[in-house]
């Protein structure tokens, strides 16, 4: 009798919270349904926000999937989104690889399948967003070139993420493609493995190494703070920029402190409005303009952020 | 209630007995309300669906229902599942051409008995508690599934591989198929074999079992080795359906294995519980899961609920001893008032 008993309760506390959701959609109207990575983090939070918002101004209805940061419940939670009769998918996946058996489902459902940021896994989904990682590199070079004139050969370095972050890396590219078509020298390309950590470490090293180093451009917040750590204790502030990506909370920190020059800042909210755009092209079976081709990629804007709009990075 | 008068009839009136199978009334409940709610959700494909995705986590919660019953815990389980599926994913392109597909499952199934037995032979041998020895086995199986693999998630994409997990059999899901194979299988070992009578005499009192002269030394080792194979087999399925194997994967795997076990009523203190129920339990959980998709449940509330039914299910026990007790209060109040 209690077990019953308990088990009533159990059935009446979940039908009782999904009163919670607002997914509550007139039987005609299309559903998107978006599996996002974890809404434990605020990037995906905002992601979030973005999407549900704006394909509800397109008229859609929408249903959201959390995988928290589990591969498995990314290909269940993806896999009943499109049981729920979901017009389109779109996925943050918490890992790429496995988005194979996802894709099939879906197109074995005949459904579009939109990938925001991480990565594809080289599965054919329709589009990807991903931030101008390689635009982002070069606002931060310029913004190298604004301050300190064109190079005359002097030094820069660049604090990279691991190689397999295959979108990450592309920031330090753009960087490097402005630096020397300026007349800058890239002495160092060192991987800090994306962390601060590392960051400061390698920072010392380059330091040590090229003492006369005027800015040094690294491709995540986190080492960016580590890299700023190294400088300030070498007493080379006034004479190194260190620039991040990200504008996480601790890169605005040091910014405003001065320790640190600039970051990148990426829009997660944007992302998620232009996922939403997207798949309402795809549904209206209209063309999609692609940054690449071969990739289906989409880029969505970054934005420098120093120390004279430093709030312009809330996100 | 009547007394049934054969042996069958008892036998299938104590399956049918529902103290027992809550569970599945806990399931079926579950599954209406939802259907109700939202019809779509009792499609055959979603039906499918949930009883495939129940299988990842079922069957290494067999393997941990005899252990729990056994009176111990792995808490290796979850690193376990990351270092064999690395491993498998590693070795794979190698070892299936020469021995086979079949042959290949068995050598990682092999390699996790292997591994089972070394966390055995620490509980065993050296007398070091199971939920300490298995505590420290999760961090050196952790490590070397980071060593084995340089960092880096492995990625297999042969079709031999992927048709492990990601295949059907007249629309039902293979790896539902396996499931229920394996609870079929734990369910005769347990009830019918004499390991699973050693396994439940342990549990019940190892000092009793040991005065009835079994080996509680070698019964660890086989409940152990056991676990490890039940691990490997869902850690291979796992990186079938995922394409390839992460060393940080299975991260808290172990914590939710238990608590399907417990969920499926076996008891923490030993000695008693059902492969079943477990299996009933893994199905429950993966039902309730998509529910929260279908009726678009916060993701923060889902957290809450899956907390709040373990906890309910868990006080259960013990809510239902109190409530027997008070009906033997009463009854006896009675007959003493009509005396």
């Amino acid at each position: 009798m209690m077990k019953t008993t308990g088990a009533l309760a159990i059935v009446a506390l979940v039908l009782a919270t999904a009163g919670c959701g607002d997914s509550k959609s007139s039987s005609q109207q299309q559903i998107i349904g978006f599996s996002v990575y974890d809404m434990k983090y605020e990037f995906f939070q905002m992601m979030e926000k973005g999407t549900r918002e704006r394909a509800k101004e397109l008229g859609y209805g929408y249903q959201l999937h959390d995988q928290k940061s589990d591969e498995l419940q990314m290909v269940s939670g993806c896999k009943s989104l499109i049981n729920q009769g979901a017009a389109a998918l779109i996925v943050s996946p918490i890992k790429p690889d496995a988005l194979g058996a996802v894709v099939d489902a879906a197109q074995k459902a005949e459904i579009p399948v939109v990938i925001n940021d991480i990565g594809g896994g080289g599965t054919p989904y329709h589009a990807i967003i991903i931030s101008d990682n390689f635009g982002g590199g070069k606002l931060a070079g310029q913004y190298v070139v604004d301050k300190l004139g064109v190079g005359n050969g002097r030094n820069v370095a660049i604090l990279k993420c691991e190689p397999s972050a295959i979108y990450a890396i592309r920031r330090g590219e753009g960087f490097k493609a402005l630096m020397t078509s300026n007349g800058y020298t890239v002495v160092a390309e060192l991987s800090a493995h994306s962390k601060t950590e590392e960051g400061y470490a390698k920072m010392k090293n380059v330091l040590a190494g090229t003492p006369d180093l005027v800015a040094v451009f690294c491709e995540n917040d986190p080492m960016a703070v580590g890299a700023a750590q190294a400088v300030a204790e070498a007493g080379k502030t006034a004479q190194v920029l260190v620039i991040g990506f990200n504008a996480d909370g601790v890169a605005i920190e040091s910014i405003r402190a001065g320790t640190m020059a600039a970051t990148v800042a990426q829009f997660p909210e944007q992302m998620g409005r232009i996922s939403a755009e997207l798949t309402d092209k795809l549904l209206k079976k209209q063309p999609l303009q692609f940054d690449d081709v071969s990739q289906r990629e989409i880029f969505a804007p970054v934005k420098l952020i120093t120390q004279e709009n430093l709030s312009e990075a809330s996100k | 209630m009547n007394e049934p008068r054969t042996a069958f009839g008892r036998r299938v009136s104590a399956a049918l007995d529902w103290r027992e199978r809550s569970v599945f009334a806990a399931l079926a409940l579950l599954f209406l309300a939802v259907s109700a709610a939202n019809p779509r959700f009792a499609a055959l494909s979603n039906v499918l669906s949930i009883l495939g995705d129940s299988a990842y986590i079922g069957i290494a919660a067999i393997g941990m229902t005899l252990c729990i019953i056994f009176g111990a815990f792995d808490l290796s389980i979850g690193a376990l599942l990351a270092l064999l599926s690395v491993a498998s994913v590693t070795w794979a392109p190698h070892l299936q051409p020469v021995v086979g597909t079949a042959g290949f499952v068995i050598i990682v199934a092999l390699a996790g008995a292997g591994c089972g037995l070394l966390n055995g032979a620490l509980v065993a041998g050296l007398r070091i508690p199971a939920f300490i020895a298995t505590l420290g086995m999760m961090y050196v199986y952790r490590g070397a599934a980071f060593m084995l693999s340089g960092g880096q998630d492995q990625r297999l994409d042969s079709a031999w591989f992927l048709s492990l997990a990601n295949g059907d059999l007249a629309g039902v899901p293979v790896v539902f198929l396996v499931f229920v194979g394996l609870t079929v299988l734990g369910t005769l070992l347990l009830n019918r074999h004499p390991l699973g009578r050693r396994i439940q005499a342990v549990g019940n009192s190892p000092k009793a079992a040991r005065a009835a002269g079994i080996s509680v030394s070698r019964t660890t080792l086989a409940v152990f080795a056991l676990v490890g194979v039940f691990t490997a087999i869902a850690g291979v399925l796992q990186a079938s359906l995922l394409r390839g194997a992460q060393p940080g994967r299975g991260v808290e795997f172990e914590l939710y294995v238990i608590a399907t076990v417990v969920l499926g009523g076996t008891s923490l203190d030993g000695g008693k519980g059902s492969v079943i129920n477990t299996a009933a339990a893994a199905v429950l959980l993966a039902t309730l899961q998509c529910s929260f998709s279908f009726l678009a449940v916060n993701p923060y509330v889902q957290k809450i609920i899956v907390g709040g039914v373990l906890v309910a299910a868990f006080s259960m026990n013990y809510l239902r001893g109190q409530v027997e007790d008070w009906r033997k209060r009463r009854q006896q109040q009675r007959k003493e008032a009509s005396v």
